[in-house]
């Protein structure tokens, strides 16, 4: 091994010593000096089994403090938070599941439906818009720092948005920022007095549609998941592939009597011949309609002329309850807000 | 067989490849039923082990455990003796790993048809199979680095240090996620960080490495190319480190580091790749293929290295986030997945068997059947990969694609050729042993002399 390559191991030798492994400082110095020097001028070989036993196993822990135990001391703290439901009534998030729910997680990892649906939401971007108001007092400086921001931005500052900035009224200062322009928009203005209004818009085809800023929509989420959404579930099955679409916040949009029915086209051993009567307590489905178009035997095509009904199964039913708690990336988070407006757009009538 | 095996004594390394066969025909047949059941989602609809989810499952779990790493430990087996000019040492070890390997394989599938899959993408096997498959694993390994290590000749090749690294490399990782997902119950996304970290680890590392060993070899054996060591040394340890990290798409709902992490990495593996092919091209220009060598040995390792220069642009591509989130979902990921694992993996291996079977036994065996076999497999892995990819890519994710069709005619393809490489194997199998006499042996009596 030459003398630069050598010197490259032992340096990254002497980082990860000290940033992931957090030796003492002294000791990782020794240690990347020691590995340079064995490797440089002592000409270690890579004819030799232990040499690549050695730096292998030293790859190993850069890769494993770097994936795996970095990330988990990061998020194995994460706890639920609040959050606010449609109605605006506060709750903890997420939920716990029960063990009817979590009896239908099994059933959905045993039959294999992450195969072909995910559970994880994206969005492709995220589009802050600022709305600034001043008094008297700080306009000329809040005119000012809407200059240098513009500046700072890349944008003209002898927009009309600067020139024409009103004094005492709500106006609409910048858009289509940037997450970082806008936390530096935010600086600027308020540091100068403005009451500042930042609406956040979200775009990405997983998201709910907006016939202005997110016209490819597909409404299955409101935000993004992020890693708290899964903080009660073992082993989250988020897939890969969609054939289907995403489950992340089905239990929103389906209701339970469409799910068994969609079941049924694709995984009919859920299901059970029924011969009625219909109880009371009894989930019965004839499927009459449904059967016609689905291939079936000579013998159960015979079956047709009379009527067939079909029940779900336990497993059906647990299968169709982990469906309906799945709500995840519906609620606003700290980390994962949810699509944000003006504020200062809402009348006192509209709040009425 | 003759010559080289009963030389080196590999009769163990015939043992662990021939039930890689077996394990190659049975993905084959689970992938064509799948591939039917998405199609058409009434077809078997009934049967709860022929569920999509399961088969799915099933045929990757099949392809990697049954037939890649285990056809990749025999292939080892064979060029660290070939190479160090020595005896397949402690070969007991790798009938016993083999034996427990298999089992780990069959625990596996059951469990997955069964419906005791873990759900992730990575690691879908039951939490079971996973001890067993790594005890299976480490037998094997010990004999193989103890006949590397009792070599003849005193340096080692390149490729040995390829199959060293990925020898270690995969108990590690394989016995690391399992310590975090069963014994240390890791939860959330952070049992899918330890999985894809496995599985990026599996990939970019075990397989390439085997893989890229096996073609270093055959470069040297049939073109006489010596690649400078210099600049294997460098790209080895340049895929290493940036293969060992990464792996995060880049819409996964973790830090946003990982995944900006991840393609960064991903860019260091490209240039590793690149110094690599750049060497072999340098090399191969002037050279002239051996004319011992028929050419379906030649066709399997062109294929293979144009498959693996493919995959590698597609991967460094669309590792940026802009290309990533188009690709995301579709089924261009798992497609480029599946030719990575059978055209470049699957066709080095299938080099090694045609290599082997037509020069080191004297054993007459059609060239037809050859012809054949290698026009199904390349047909097969181009039809079940490719127009899947393609119309994947270009709509979206969400949807069924019409490449789909195409695929399952692939599908029924590589089934065809994978039973025609098995009945090939038994026929081998069949003609050694009686040209080895075994049927008078097995009778108590020594061949050739009572013959007559």
């Amino acid at each position: 091994m030459n003398i630069g390559l050598s010197f490259i191991l032992g340096l990254i030798a002497t980082l990860v010593s000290l940033y992931y492994i957090e030796i003492w400082w002294p000791l990782s110095l020794i240690i990347g000096v020691s590995i340079w020097l064995l490797f440089g001028l002592f000409q270690f070989k890579m004819d030799s089994f232990f040499t690549i036993l050695y730096c292998s196993s030293l790859v190993f822990c850069i890769s494993f403090f770097g994936m795996v135990k970095y990330p988990y001391d990061q998020l194995s703290s994460l706890q639920f938070s609040e959050t606010v439901d449609e109605t605006g009534l506060s709750f903890r998030y997420p939920l716990q599941m029960n063990s009817q729910v979590e009896r239908g997680q099994n059933v959905y990892r045993s039959v294999g439906c992450y195969a072909c649906h995910t559970q994880q939401i994206t969005h492709d971007d995220v589009k802050f818009d600022i709305k600034a108001k001043t008094s008297s007092e700080s306009y000329d400086a809040v005119k000012d720092s809407l200059k240098r921001f513009y500046d700072v931005i890349g944008r003209k500052s002898s927009s009309g948005s600067v020139l024409g900035f009103p004094n005492g009224e709500w106006e609409l200062v910048a858009q289509d920022l940037t997450t970082s322009q806008a936390i530096k928009g935010r600086s600027f203005l308020s540091k100068a007095g403005a009451s500042l209004d930042i609406q956040v818009r979200f775009t990405g085809e997983d998201l709910m549609p907006d016939d202005y800023f997110n016209p490819e929509g597909r409404g299955w989420g409101k935000r993004r998941s992020v890693a708290r959404d899964y903080i009660f579930t073992e082993r989250p099955m988020l897939g890969k592939t969609r054939v289907g679409p995403d489950l992340a916040n089905i239990g929103s949009r389906q209701s339970e009597d469409i799910m068994i029915r969609r079941l049924f086209k694709r995984h009919r051993f859920l299901f059970e011949e029924f011969e009625g009567p219909e109880s009371e307590n009894t989930v019965t489905l004839n499927f009459q309609e449904e059967l016609n178009a689905i291939d079936l035997t000579n013998d159960k095509k015979e079956k047709t002329t009379s009527k067939i009904y079909y029940k779900p199964t336990q497993d059906a039913l647990d299968l169709v309850a982990y469906l309906s708690s799945l709500k995840g990336a519906n609620y606003p988070l700290d980390e994962a807000p949810i699509y944000q407006p003006f504020s200062s757009s809402i009348t006192e009538n509209a709040n009425d | 067989m003759e010559n080289n095996f009963k030389k080196f004594k590999l009769n163990a390394a015939i043992f662990l490849s021939s039930s890689a066969l077996i394990w190659l025909v049975i993905y084959s047949i689970i992938l064509t039923l799948s591939g039917f059941r998405i199609l058409s989602p009434g077809f078997l609809a009934d049967l709860s082990f022929l569920s999509y989810g399961r088969l799915d499952s099933a045929s990757s779990f099949t392809l990697q455990y049954g037939f890649l790493v285990q056809f990749g430990l025999a292939v080892m087996a064979w060029i660290f003796c070939l190479r160090g000019n020595t005896v397949l040492v402690d070969k007991g070890f790798v009938y016993i790993g083999g034996i427990i390997w298999n089992l780990g394989v069959t625990i596996g599938l059951i469990g997955i048809l069964t419906g005791q899959a873990s759900g992730l993408s990575g690691l879908q096997m039951p939490s079971q199979s996973i001890p067993v498959l790594i005890v299976g694993f480490i037998l094997v390994s010990l004999s193989l680095i103890q006949t590397n290590n009792r070599r003849a000749d005193g340096e080692m090749m390149p490729e040995n240090w390829f199959f060293l690294i990925s020898i270690l490399w995969f108990p590690w990782i394989l016995g690391g996620a399992y310590i975090l997902l069963y014994i240390k119950e890791l939860d959330g996304v952070l049992s899918n960080i330890a999985d894809w970290w496995f599985i990026n680890n599996f990939y970019k590392v075990y397989l390439t490495f085997v893989s890229i060993g096996i073609l270093l070899h055959f470069l040297n054996t049939l073109l006489g190319v010596k690649i400078s060591r210099i600049h294997i040394i460098t790209s080895i340890w340049i895929l290493l480190l940036s293969g060992s990290i990464g792996g995060v798409s880049p819409g996964s709902p973790v830090p946003a580091w990982m995944p900006a992490l991840s393609t960064v990495m991903s860019v260091f593996y490209f240039f590793g790749i690149l110094i690599l092919l750049k060497s072999i091209y340098d090399s191969i220009k002037n050279s002239k293929p051996l004319k011992s060598v028929n050419i379906f040995t030649y066709a399997f390792l062109y294929f293979s290295i144009g498959i693996f220069a493919l995959v590698s642009i597609l991967n460094f591509i669309f590792s940026f986030p802009f290309f990533g989130r188009i690709a995301e979902f579709t089924f261009f990921v798992p497609s480029v997945e599946k030719l990575f694992l059978l055209g470049f993996c699957g066709t080095s291996m299938f080099l090694t068997y045609t290599y082997i079977t037509q020069n080191f036994t004297k054993l007459d065996i059609k060239i037809n059947n050859f012809k054949y076999l290698t026009i199904l497999l390349i047909l097969g892995v181009l039809l079940s990969t490719i127009p899947s990819a393609l119309t994947g890519l270009l709509s979206g994710d969400g949807t069924l694609t019409s490449g789909l069709f195409f695929v399952s005619i692939g599908n029924s393809i590589l089934m065809f050729g994978s039973i025609l490489v098995f009945f090939n194997l038994l026929k081998l199998l069949y003609l050694s042993f009686i040209e080895c006499d075994c049927i008078y042996l097995l009778k108590g009596k020594k061949g050739g002399i009572d013959k007559a």
